[in-house]
């Protein structure tokens, strides 16, 4: 029998228990590692790094995890933050505004559709991809998406909508393009 | 309603590869500040430690303290000193480990 997230987190605040912190930790090291690596176009290094912090910064506030959520989505949380200072440390110069959010420049023959998924996701903004990621790979609801990422739930339906419509019309070209080689 | 392209949103459904941990949680382990439990034990030490020894000096105290007062004609209870200074004794040990924790 596995013990819950809950049972586990209430091991950590009340005996300081590691080795329930470990069960944590490999319960959601692979979803949480393949979120990051969505948001820093695999960069498995930086990913790693970030996750390893995201850990860290949810065992020294653990005792703040009111259990309203569930854990996964506290974490995808403090890992959407550690991401996002991050890349305010590495770029900072860089306005954090539309133009860090700005969708990266498509190669449309890169872009194997039947192949990778993540090449396709890559195609689309910052937060797009973290919804995208949470709502459609990790099956949270509109509403955890917008609990976990810190944004209006009104945010996080139009990221979603927009990027159906950017995706679509990526898939459609995609298709055109199989047919006419 | 929005339409999503069905060969889109089950690729967007499909199941992402499962990333082995490969040493990930020993890693994180490691770097997780020292069990907060030698502390916690340290200081239930100390908070007994020292509310035995307040007792201690309380009860040794207690009877010199009152025969002083009572020789000075002040009107107080003796053993309201006692329960007085066990209370507060109590009180700002447990107020410290409150506080501390």
């Amino acid at each position: 029998m596995t013990d819950n997230d809950t049972v586990l987190v209430a091991r950590v605040v009340a005996d300081d228990d590691h080795s329930a912190f470990e069960l944590l930790v490999r319960r959601h090291q692979s979803p949480l590692r393949n979120f990051i690596r969505r948001l820093t176009r695999n960069d498995p290094d930086r990913a790693d790094d970030l996750a390893q912090e995201t850990f860290i910064k949810a065992y020294r506030s653990i005792a703040s995890y009111a259990g309203q959520a569930k854990f996964s989505t506290w974490l995808y949380r403090i890992a959407y933050t550690t991401f996002l200072n991050d890349q305010r440390r590495r770029f900072p110069e860089t306005p954090f505004d539309e133009a860090e959010h700005a969708p990266e420049p498509t190669d449309m023959e890169s872009v194997g559709i039947e192949v990778d998924v993540d090449k396709l996701l890559s195609t689309l903004s910052l937060r797009q991809r973290a919804v995208f990621d949470l709502h459609y790979k990790k099956d949270l609801s509109h509403q955890e998406v917008a609990l976990a990422l810190d944004v209006p739930l009104g945010t996080v339906k139009s990221d979603l909508l927009r990027g159906q419509e950017a995706l679509k019309a990526l898939v459609t070209q995609r298709k055109k393009l199989a047919c006419t080689t | 309603m929005h339409d999503i392209d069905p060969d889109l949103e089950h690729m967007l459904r499909r199941a992402e590869p499962s990333i082995g941990d490969a040493g990930f949680s020993e890693s994180v382990l490691r770097q997780l500040p020292a069990k907060r439990r030698s502390r916690s034990r340290a200081r239930r030490w100390t908070l007994g430690g020292a509310a035995a020894a307040g007792s201690v000096l309380t009860m040794l105290l207690a009877e010199p303290v009152e025969k002083m007062l009572g020789s000075l004609a002040v009107v107080v209870p003796g053993p309201l000193i006692t329960i007085a200074a066990l209370i507060l004794i109590v009180s700002a040990s447990v107020a410290w480990i409150v506080h501390s924790e």
